[in-house]
């Protein structure tokens, strides 16, 4: 699970272009938008497709992102769930 | 009719950046755009992480508008303040780079968002409360008169008292910016400009810098 957050810190970083960002420096459990690390409703939609780029997860509805993409933790959570259940 | 006036003005080219005449910045060796831009924004010291998650002509107008406007006594009100800029390439760099993510299999909303060239005058915009008149004009090359003649209208119907003009040009790697202001007070520090010997009869006639075609052109040579 931990490799996982990592590596999906990793991911964010790049897709998002947190340029000078550290995996070490986003805490698994900080929001990731508002207070947190700042994000807007376009890196929103760079997450559905993070997801479905490298986790090939597909969000039919939409509503289910403002929980699964709340923090590292949650979206660790969530992928590990659907790759347990594929 | 109202007198307007050049009030200062920016190029970037090169890897080099000058301001009302005067350098600014240059890298000491030859660098590409990428990390040009990356160093021009560390220089400035501008604290913008939104800047990363830009497209490249983004990134120059930007970087061309922030050391601009800081030029500026900005007492205006955001309506009061217009852009108007112009380009050869339209957004055509962020347009291929969406079609090769869509051959690739998925779109990237944070590229799409950027396949319009006057993405680049929104982004000023958001980043120092301008809320007047805008236009982005797409010509093969820069056009004095056409961008004199629209900030005109908008001056001297007094929609605008602060006008945003310019070039700004980004493809493959190959960047150009040329900004300059606009507006009713002469407000340009002339002394750099009489080092250049090209402006020193102009001033000595007219006292500042007139807005006008010919000066225009003048700046951008």
């Amino acid at each position: 699970m931990e490799d996982l957050k990592y590596k999906l810190k990793e991911q964010l970083i790049e897709a998002l272009n947190l340029e000078g960002m550290k995996p070490e420096e986003i805490d698994n459990t900080a929001p990731l938008f508002g207070e947190g690390l700042g994000l807007d409703s376009i890196d929103a939609l760079e997450l559905i497709v993070l997801l479905e780029k490298h986790y090939n997860i597909r969000i039919e509805d939409p509503k289910d992102g403002r929980k699964i993409f709340h923090s590292i933790d949650t979206m660790a959570e969530y992928i590990q769930s659907k790759q347990l259940s594929a | 009719m109202a007198t307007t006036y050049i009030t200062s003005f920016i190029r970037i080219k090169n890897n080099q950046v000058l301001v009302n005449g005067d350098l600014y910045f240059e890298t000491e060796m030859q660098l590409n755009f990428a990390d040009f831009i990356r160093a021009l924004y560390k220089h400035t010291a501008i604290n913008y992480p939104k800047f990363y998650k830009m497209d490249d002509l983004s990134k120059l107008a930007i970087l061309g508008a922030s050391i601009l406007l800081d030029q500026l006594e900005d007492s205006y009100e955001a309506h009061e303040k217009s852009i108007l800029l112009s380009n050869k390439s339209a957004s055509l760099d962020t347009d291929y780079k969406h079609q090769e993510a869509v051959n690739a299999g998925i779109a990237s909303p944070a590229i799409f968002v950027y396949t319009l060239p006057n993405i680049c005058i929104g982004e000023i915009a958001i980043k120092y409360k301008i809320m007047g008149e805008n236009a982005f004009f797409v010509s093969e090359q820069f056009q004095p008169n056409q961008l004199f003649i629209a900030t005109e209208i908008l001056q001297q119907e007094s929609k605008s008292l602060c006008s945003i003009c310019g070039w700004v040009e980004y493809f493959q790697n190959d960047y150009e910016l040329f900004l300059y202001t606009v507006e009713q007070k002469p407000q340009l520090d002339v002394n750099a400009l009489k080092k250049m010997p090209i402006f020193t009869s102009l001033l000595e006639k007219e006292g500042a810098l007139i807005h006008h075609p010919k000066n225009i052109e003048l700046l951008y040579k």
